[in-house]
């Protein structure tokens, strides 16, 4: 059962002149941990951001939890959760009340949203922090926030934009023990980060972007055989390897000339 | 459309109305200091300013400062982008979000003009019918007024927003003016307003629920982007 299907996804930037997501195929199965990982101006942050809803593609289908989404759909959302490259969207709130705030939107019921209020900022270590507004924490705090509201109605489907950007190895670990436990439960997640090595450790599959296309896909365990279809044939595979390999085909040897 | 949720709407109102005032993150007990302030502005107004203004238009000014404090910068409803796109990525219904923060406006601009207005100087010097004609005027006012906020707010994409904003706010003012000028100057008609009034309202709920809402659906990832552009992230 797939919980994610994005067709021919095309997104252009200034009238068209910049493409940031160019006939994109994606396909996400229910229950997976997908970890999307690509250079820089791939178009990662697209396609999370035309998941949100936060921008508008300019052709191709997207189906989330097997329905077609079409512009002006929004109750589909209500089963997701985000957390987005920027941090806070209430910086003036609360760290409490931004959590109540998040959770009475997603329509948890009141009791239960004040126990999960609770419990969310003392597993978070915000607890000490909870009356003081957002704009005062630190970027670790902020992170730890938004992933907070994007679990309080506990989604079937769990999208992060670089969760681990910025954030201090204990903060690291709290969060990635989340996601798991999120994905044990059945939820669905997808991550987007640079570090490779968090994809290798947490993932059940892998995409690599690159220039707007999914240019890689597999589940991670296949990597090996992957990998030597791409014609390389070295005993063990990494993600690295394949990463370099598929992102780096037309790109020419460079050298500064005071380096030796 | 999914039906009201009453608990999510108050929420939704509550916070629109601590950001305009300016008391997000702060005990609501701060209130008790701002109603002072604004009846000690009042006190100030109709005491030095008031007295200098012709006596058709000085009851009507606290409405109109008041408004222009609660609807700031380019004096769109939706001025607080960063909690729009929160709305958008929870998938509230923006009808819900749009009568909330409409809601919030009109009675922040009400409470204040009360508190300014009845706190100090209105009773002593005005007649209970001078009284009701400065709330029919701005109860004809403020109804246009918030449908064509909520337009420039979805479609101001197009145009140069502060620009628009104050075009569309002389306009509608100058607008609403004539029926209320035909019910009150010449037929002094209290339930001819009050007609216009419920006709406005009737308007008003239609063109929110049947056009603007389900415009701003459509158009969210595009209000988004004008937000993001007018206001970068910090």
């Amino acid at each position: 059962m797939k919980c994610i299907q994005l067709d021919n996804l095309r997104l252009t930037y200034r009238r068209g002149r910049v493409t940031a997501l160019d006939d994109l195929h994606l396909e996400v199965d229910r229950g997976s941990f997908v970890g999307l990982c690509g250079p820089n101006g791939a178009g990662k942050s697209s396609v999370i951001r035309v998941l949100a809803g936060l921008t508008r593609h300019d052709r191709g289908r997207i189906r989330l939890f097997e329905e077609e989404i079409r512009p002006g759909s929004f109750a589909h959302r209500r089963r997701m959760g985000f957390v987005l490259d920027h941090a806070a969207y209430v910086d003036r709130l609360t760290g409490k009340e931004f959590l109540k705030f998040a959770g009475t939107m997603y329509e948890v019921p009141g009791e239960r949203l004040q126990s999960r209020v609770a419990e969310l900022l003392r597993f978070f270590d915000l607890s000490d922090v909870e009356d003081r507004t957002i704009d005062t924490y630190s970027k670790g705090m902020k992170q730890k926030v938004s992933l907070a509201a994007a679990i309080i109605h506990e989604p079937d489907l769990l999208i992060l934009d670089e969760p681990f950007d910025g954030i201090d190895p204990t903060s690291t670990e709290e969060i990635r023990q989340i996601l798991l436990r999120m994905n044990r439960k059945g939820a669905t997640v997808v991550i987007t980060t640079h570090v490779l090595e968090w994809i290798e450790s947490l993932c059940t599959e892998c995409a690599i972007i690159h220039k707007g296309k999914v240019v890689f896909q597999s589940r991670m365990d296949q990597l090996e055989s992957r990998l030597k279809a791409l014609g390389d044939s070295g005993t063990r595979a990494s993600l690295k390897d394949i990463f370099l390999k598929v992102t780096s085909v037309e790109r020419p040897h460079k050298s500064l000339s005071w380096l030796p | 459309m999914t039906g009201l949720n009453l608990q999510r709407f108050v929420a939704m109102f509550r916070v629109d109305a601590r950001l305009r005032l300016g008391i997000a993150g702060r005990h609501p007990v701060i209130l008790l200091l701002i109603v002072p302030l604004i009846g000690l502005a009042g006190f100030g107004y109709y005491v030095f300013i008031a007295p200098r203004l012709p006596v058709e238009v000085f009851h009507i000014v606290p409405f109109f400062v008041m408004l222009s404090i609660t609807a700031p910068s380019f004096g769109s409803l939706l001025v607080y982008p960063r909690v729009f796109e929160f709305y958008v990525v929870s998938g509230t219904p923006l009808r819900e979000v749009l009568m909330a923060q409409n809601l919030s406006l009109f009675l922040l601009v009400c409470f204040g003009a009360l508190v300014c207005g009845f706190g100090c100087q209105w009773a002593p010097s005005t007649t209970l019918r001078h009284s009701i004609s400065v709330f029919t005027y701005f109860m004809i006012i403020i109804f246009p007024l918030l449908i064509a906020f909520n337009y420039v707010a979805v479609f101001r994409r197009f145009f140069r927003a502060a620009l628009l904003q104050m075009f569309v706010f002389s306009a509608v003012l100058f607008l609403a003016s004539v029926p209320y000028l035909i019910c009150w100057m010449y037929l002094e008609s209290y339930l001819l307003c009050l007609l216009v009034v419920l006709l406005e309202v009737l308007l008003y709920v239609l063109a929110l629920f049947r056009h603007i809402a389900p415009l701003a659906h459509r158009k969210s990832a595009e209000i988004v982007e004008i937000g993001n552009e007018m206001y970068p992230a910090r």
